[in-house]
């Protein structure tokens, strides 16, 4: 087939300038380093010799930082994929529908009130506690703005329901900023903003366990999500229990989100961008949209990551400010042309 | 064969409907008629699992379509909607190669792509296999999802029906359409072991083309047989507060309805 093809070719592009872009993502930073560091802190880090301080930048640092870059990219992108099929509409993305909000105002109350209640169960707590918070306000925005009849959530109930939703959600984050004590303040503004300098080997290796998962995962319900392009009706005459699917995605969405923001704070856009340019290249059908993504969603959000690196060095620019910028635009575009989509 | 037996369903106080009980047989073009609000659409939700009734029961050909799951149901029924709104561009094969879902696991085998290839013959869009679906008129896209709704149920297993649910498919199109979809319906039929059952509006599109009317009236069956039989004036006057003017062609058999 000739379609099967084409899509083949993109997933190889995709994967070539994957590569160039975390090898890019490895060298360039505040500090660049040289290919001979690369190999010598690999090598030592092996066979357990003392590293220069070059190397250990690379290995402590820059490498799992670089994977985070491609590991949450994907996370975000996949995400997007898979709600905006659930919700039939390619203007959704965390940020929009609530999602970004709830783990925020999650992730601060953790921040704030944690302490305080002795609210604790080691590394998962704040994963868990963005966690809750996402998946309680996307339900509350995907109930409150469907319309039954139709089975579809009209562009304007939902974005109008995302606003106040997300209203809600920001106000209780900046009310707990308000109440805060200074550190606890700043904590909760680099995870509005994002940043992935916080990137350890610990935290990537939880990302990328959660992403493969929900990956490999969502991958068997694209058909399903193809089918319920049609609407809930049509996709029942297929054989599809329509609340199961529901359930099903939102959790891996949640989990997704939670896994992707908790460790670097809110990302918006990547999951919109993403799946628009892949749609642009080939189709809607989701099997493609989902893999194109992961890697997509790699590059994208590397490249991201080494302008935050970049632009100001030697300081930092908070990644979640890049993707706003780029990823502004595209939301206005879609918008605009609505011949297909609304 | 469809037999529904004593079907009554109610939303809050509202009947929709009422001691319902009906046969539909293979080979046959069953439609169901009646005015707005009779329970034409509540009817066929009822056979397409979409309602649940609150007594009685449907089988097709035995089996119990209220207990048989959604996954094992789309296996041999499928149904007919009007005016499908896709909510992202596919191709025009991407669409019809969902009739077959229900049939595979991962990846279409050579099976489903046949029948896919084939159904995009008989409802001639395989010329246009590629096209993104939005961008085709209204008929077009109608054809494409008969095509399908057809490879959904394309292969007929020994022994059992495969039924096809018409929920007012053609009521958005114009009479070519009309005539066109309706005469395919018909060749189909002489193909074995299929079963027809559809809502049409249009009593003169259903006096020309049925084999058995349905006529429904306040959630209740008002009349049902042949053509002849059902669309009467006395039960077109009752159901729809209309005195017809019946014309009957003696040439081709031909039985017309006309309102003044």
């Amino acid at each position: 087939m000739k379609a099967q093809s084409k899509r083949s070719a993109v997933y190889l592009i995709l994967g070539i300038v994957l590569l160039l872009t975390f090898l890019l993502s490895l060298k360039f930073g505040a500090i660049v380093i040289s290919l001979n560091e690369i190999q010598g802190a690999i090598a030592k880090t092996f066979d357990g010799s003392e590293l220069s301080l070059n190397e250990r930048i690379f290995m402590d640092i820059r490498f799992p930082r670089a994977i985070a870059g491609v590991v949450v990219g994907a996370c975000l992108s996949v995400s997007g994929v898979l709600m905006q099929g659930l919700f039939r509409n390619p203007i959704v993305e965390p940020g929009l529908i609530g999602t970004s909000s709830g783990a925020a105002f999650g992730a601060s109350l953790y921040f704030v009130l944690g302490a305080t209640f002795q609210f604790h169960a080691g590394t998962w707590t704040l994963p868990l506690a963005a966690a809750i918070g996402g998946a309680l306000s996307t339900a509350l925005v995907f109930f409150l703005s469907a319309n039954r009849s139709e089975g579809r959530s009209s562009v304007v109930s939902l974005l109008l329901t995302g606003i106040a939703i997300n209203a809600i959600f920001l106000s209780g984050v900046g009310f707990l900023s308000y109440i805060a004590r200074d550190p606890q303040a700043r904590s909760i503004t680099f995870w509005n903003l994002g940043t992935l300098s916080g990137a350890n080997w610990n935290s990537v290796a939880i990302i990328a366990l959660v992403g493969a998962m929900c990956l490999i995962l969502g991958i068997r319900y694209t058909r399903h999500l193809n089918a319920l392009m049609m609407g809930e009706y049509e996709a029942q005459y297929l054989g599809i229990n329509v609340r199961h699917l529901q359930i099903v995605i939102m959790a891996i969405n949640v989990a997704l989100i939670a896994a992707a923001t908790s460790f670097t704070g809110v990302i918006s856009f990547v999951g919109l961008v993403v799946p628009h340019l892949l749609r642009l290249t080939g189709g809607s059908d989701n099997r493609y949209l989902l893999i194109g993504s992961a890697l997509l969603g790699g590059i994208v959000l590397s490249l991201a990551d080494l302008a935050a690196r970049l632009l100001l060095a030697p300081a930092e620019l908070p990644i979640g400010i890049v993707t706003s910028l780029v990823g502004v635009p595209v939301f206005i575009t879609l918008l605009r042309r609505n011949q297909y989509y609304f | 064969m469809i037999a529904v037996r004593d079907i009554t369903a109610t939303a809050g106080s509202k009947t929709l409907l009422e001691g319902i009980n009906a046969e539909f047989l293979a080979g046959k073009m069953n439609l169901i008629v009646g005015p707005n609000g009779a329970g034409k659409s509540s009817l066929i939700k009822v056979l397409c699992k979409q309602l649940k009734p609150q007594t009685g029961s449907v089988s097709f050909d035995g089996v119990d379509a209220l207990g048989i799951s959604l996954e094992s149901f789309a296996k041999f029924r499928a149904v007919l909607s009007q005016n499908i709104d896709m909510a992202f561009p596919l191709t025009v094969e991407e669409v019809v190669m969902m009739g077959r879902y229900p049939h595979f696991v991962g990846k279409p085998g050579p099976h489903d792509i046949e029948a896919v290839k084939e159904a995009m013959t008989l409802f001639d869009v395989l010329d246009f296999r590629d096209r993104n679906y939005l961008t085709l008129s209204g008929g077009e896209r109608q054809r494409v999802h008969f095509a399908r709704v057809m490879s959904q149920i394309w292969y007929p297993e020994v022994g059992k029906s495969r039924y096809l649910l018409l929920d007012e498919p053609l009521t958005f199109l114009d009479v070519h359409y009309q005539f066109a979809f309706m005469h395919q319906l018909r060749q189909l039929l002489s193909q074995s072991s299929l079963v027809i059952v559809g809502v049409v509006h249009d009593l003169n599109l259903a006096s020309r083309f049925a084999d058995h009317i349905l006529l429904l009236h306040n959630g209740k069956v008002l009349s049902a047989g042949v053509p002849s039989t059902v669309l009467t004036a006395e039960h077109v006057k009752q159901a729809f507060q209309l005195e017809p003017v019946i014309y009957e062609n003696a040439k081709s058999g031909g039985r017309y309805l006309f309102f003044e």
